[in-house]
């Protein structure tokens, strides 16, 4: 069921995972408090170990062209464990919506307005994010290369204005950590920023994508948005070394240690802004696919009256979600990464190893294929 | 199509949000509402459980339009004096009992007592790693006294105190950035634990109406609690041991004869071992270029023969202030020169043996230093005037 009848180009596409990815730079502390500064190594076994996870997301895109997320799962378990997962990943894509959502109101608090309620700025947030799902995935994601390469931009300036205050020594010693730290943060970098990718699934059947195209998008995106990840990272960690696993923003505090003559300091707004717009573009994906799903389940194609809905929803679910940041990191390390591993991991492999069992979508027989090829073209006519 | 309708309701909303969205920011501040500080002086009080608090404050200066330079009168300066039990309850009280409120975004300096020093400073510089408005490379310093003399005497040098102590620590920074200590590197040692923090110490000298900062050497810490000092010649054993200094000048002496070599870009290569028993030996060699500044005497020598032996005396000065900076630091039991970090960094698994009994290995590091400087110039003439006078 195509409910936005819009599409996009696999490039787009492309630069839309890289982004997804690039927003979670915000979210350094979730590993570095745990694995200090060796916290780039998770970052690279992680990006290796999801090879295959990347692998399952094209293969379930290519093999089911025109159906969304939740269509897969109604072709692969039938209609009622279809919908019974269909809700749970409703539920899923609301609270990721809402996470980024109060994410990105309590950075711009922290960063740029600090008198500001967080609630004022996540509506004005959502009035705009509502605005561009109305008008489809085209323009939610219209600004991803954009975007994309701004933030490619402001990381590479930035390693280079603070390259007088790396020390090469903050890395060391390796390895030298429990390895159950680095499991744990390899497992929060797999759920994350790269599992959170499945919620693209959900964008199908408006790219088209060939087997090869695909592969080529899933693999540059995730490429862009790791390189991006690991280069913060080892940045902060080479600027910051053991003061890093303090810091609820390690980026912004490296930033702010930008120091060049009396002219140029106080840049740290340039990493503020970029984040804001890396996260606002993440909230407005997310946001547009819970709308779909929502409008999915409800079997209806009249998605653009539920945006407002949704995202007034979001604003709500964000004030409740956790009452303050120290929870959230704690949950964030310790429960999300095995809720999540449910939605991004197990359900996403299962469905493709039973599609593959069953042998699913089942190809239309040729002879009815070109019946509707015949009628299409006399409907044209 | 939209209906006129809906045009006109559009319309309605629109005007009702104005007002809302364009009278301004929510966050704005303007500046005669805000009191930029320009130093934060932490002082010790009589009750432990207190902590004296001074802020200084540039004033804005008043001017007529189009007549050059503001005139002003009087005091460049606010001094904000309270006692409570922490710093962000002085600053509400300061805050409470004004109509502007403190900016502490623009601090250029932190500034803490001797007394406050001894006692310890962790549980004073908590706000200043929490707080969004406090910058982590904001220099610290320790005051010969109390640090509110710093911020609230009047100074020849500068009327801004706190700019003037800043742009002080500044200016040694580009000799060795050891000799400025930010918030951020003292925390980053304090956070080692077996590694000593470091912190400028400055004084305040002079007759009442002419007072001067000076920096009087380098504190060293144990912990979070100042236990000891090297004064201004022994901070050069420190900074030439940790290396990367940028220029500074050696005095050299023989008898009446002295000379001062000009030495720049000095690096140090820090070797570091352990034997199986615990036994740690540290190598220092150190690398530089120089050129004499000034030479008084040396008049029994020839040219040839004086650039080696001034490059020897140099060598064995560096040598021996090093040494001694090193075993006034192994006599407090405080590793300054971070070599606990560099067995911890390149014999992690030694070190994890041996790390519970640094306090016991670190008095007896066997400390080897090596000097190597190259002459590269005489300045503009070669010999001295009691050299030419010999050779007449």
């Amino acid at each position: 069921m195509k409910i936005d009848q819009s599409q996009i180009s696999s490039t787009r596409f492309m630069y839309t995972i890289a982004f997804f990815l690039q927003s979670s730079a915000l979210l350094t502390a979730f590993l570095s408090s745990i694995t200090e500064h060796d916290s780039w190594i998770p970052v690279l076994i992680g990006g290796v170990l999801c090879i295959p996870l990347i692998l399952v997301y094209r293969s379930l895109m290519v093999n089911f062209p025109e159906n969304t997320l939740l269509g897969m799962l109604d072709t692969v378990y039938g209609p009622v464990v279809g919908k019974i997962l269909g809700v749970g990943y409703v539920w899923f894509f609301l609270t990721l919506s809402a996470l980024n959502l109060t994410d990105l109101g309590d950075f711009t608090k922290i960063t740029v307005l600090t008198e500001t309620p967080s609630m004022i700025l996540a509506i004005f947030c959502v009035l705009v994010v509502v605005w561009a799902v109305r008008h489809g995935v085209k323009v939610v994601t219209r600004y991803s290369a954009l975007f994309t390469i701004t933030e490619f931009f402001i990381v590479f300036i930035s390693t280079l204005l603070l390259f007088d205050k790396i020390d090469l020594k903050n890395f060391l010693p390796m390895f030298q950590l429990e390895p159950i730290k680095y499991i744990h943060s390899t497992h929060i970098i797999a759920t994350i920023p790269i599992g959170e990718l499945v919620v693209l699934l959900m964008l199908t059947p408006s790219v088209k994508l060939s087997r090869k195209t695909a592969t080529k998008c899933w693999f540059l995106g995730v490429g862009m948005g790791m390189i991006t990840l690991l280069v913060v990272l080892m940045r902060d960690i080479a600027v910051l070394g053991n003061t890093m696993r303090m810091f609820a923003l390690p980026g912004l505090v490296t930033m702010r240690l930008i120091h060049l003559g009396e002219s140029l300091s106080r840049v740290e707004i340039l990493f503020a802004v970029a984040l804001m717009m890396l996260l606002f573009f993440k909230v407005a994906v997310l946001c547009y696919v819970s709308t779909i799903a929502i409008a999915q389940m409800f079997k209806t194609k009249k998605y653009k009256n539920l945006a407002l809905i949704v995202g007034i929803f979001v604003v709500y679910y964000g004030t409740i979600l956790y009452p303050n940041n120290v929870e959230h990191v704690v949950i964030s390390q310790e429960m999300m990464p095995f809720f999540w591993g449910i939605f991004e991991i197990v359900i996403p492999i299962l469905t493709l190893v039973i599609a593959k069992i069953r042998k699913l979508p089942k190809k239309q027989p040729e002879k009815q294929k070109q019946k509707q090829e015949v009628q299409h073209a006399w409907d044209g006519s | 199509m939209i209906t006129k309708g809906k045009r006109i309701v559009a319309l309605l909303l629109i005007f009702m949000m104005l007002p809302g969205l364009l009278s301004g920011c929510w966050d704005s501040r303007e500046i005669d509402k805000l009191f930029i500080v320009t130093g934060i002086a932490i002082d010790a009080t009589d009750d432990p459980d207190q902590v004296d608090v001074t802020m200084q404050i540039g004033k804005e200066r008043k001017g007529e339009a189009g007549l050059g330079e503001a005139q002003t009168g009087g005091s460049s300066t606010i001094v904000l004096n309270t006692v409570n039990d922490t710093i962000m309850g002085a600053i509400r009280e300061f805050n409470r009992n004004s109509n502007r409120k403190l900016l502490l975004q623009h601090n250029p300096i932190r500034l803490f007592g001797i007394e406050v020093a001894e006692h310890g400073v962790k549980k004073h510089i908590d706000l200043f790693l929490r707080d969004q408005q406090a910058r982590l490379e904001v220099p610290v310093a320790i005051v010969e006294g109390r640090a509110a003399d710093v911020l609230t005497g009047t100074l020849d040098q500068d009327p801004l105190s706190g700019m003037f102590v800043a742009g002080l620590l500044e200016d040694l920074s580009k000799v060795s950035v050891e000799l400025q200590v930010r918030m951020l590197d003292f925390v980053s040692r304090l956070l080692q634990e077996t590694v000593a923090p470091m912190m400028p110490i400055i004084a305040v000298v002079g007759e009442e109406d002419k007072k001067e900062i000076k920096t009087v050497g380098m504190g060293i810490f144990k912990g979070d609690k100042l236990v000891g000092r090297l004064d201004n010649d022994q901070s050069l054993g420190y900074i030439w041991a940790m290396g990367d200094v940028s220029q500074f000048n050696v005095k050299v002496q023989e008898g009446i004869d002295k000379a001062i070599l000009h030495v720049s870009k000095l690096k140090t290569k820090r070797e570091v071992t352990i034997s199986d028993d615990g036994v740690v030996k540290v190598k220092l060699s150190m690398e530089g270029g120089a050129s004499i500044a000034e030479m008084e005497g040396f008049g029994n020598m020839t040219p040839q023969n004086l650039i080696p032996h001034l490059k020897d005396l140099a060598q064995e000065e560096m040598k021996q202030t090093v040494t001694e900076a090193f075993q006034i630091s192994q006599g407090l039991n405080a590793d300054m020169l971070a070599i606990s970090a560099t067995l911890e960094q390149r014999h992690p698994k030694k070190w994890e043996k041996i790390k519970d009994r640094w306090d016991e290995i670190y008095p007896t590091i066997e400390l080897t230093v090596d000097a190597n400087l190259k002459i590269l110039g005489t300045g503009q003439i070669i010999q001295s005037l009691e050299m030419e006078e010999a050779m007449k």
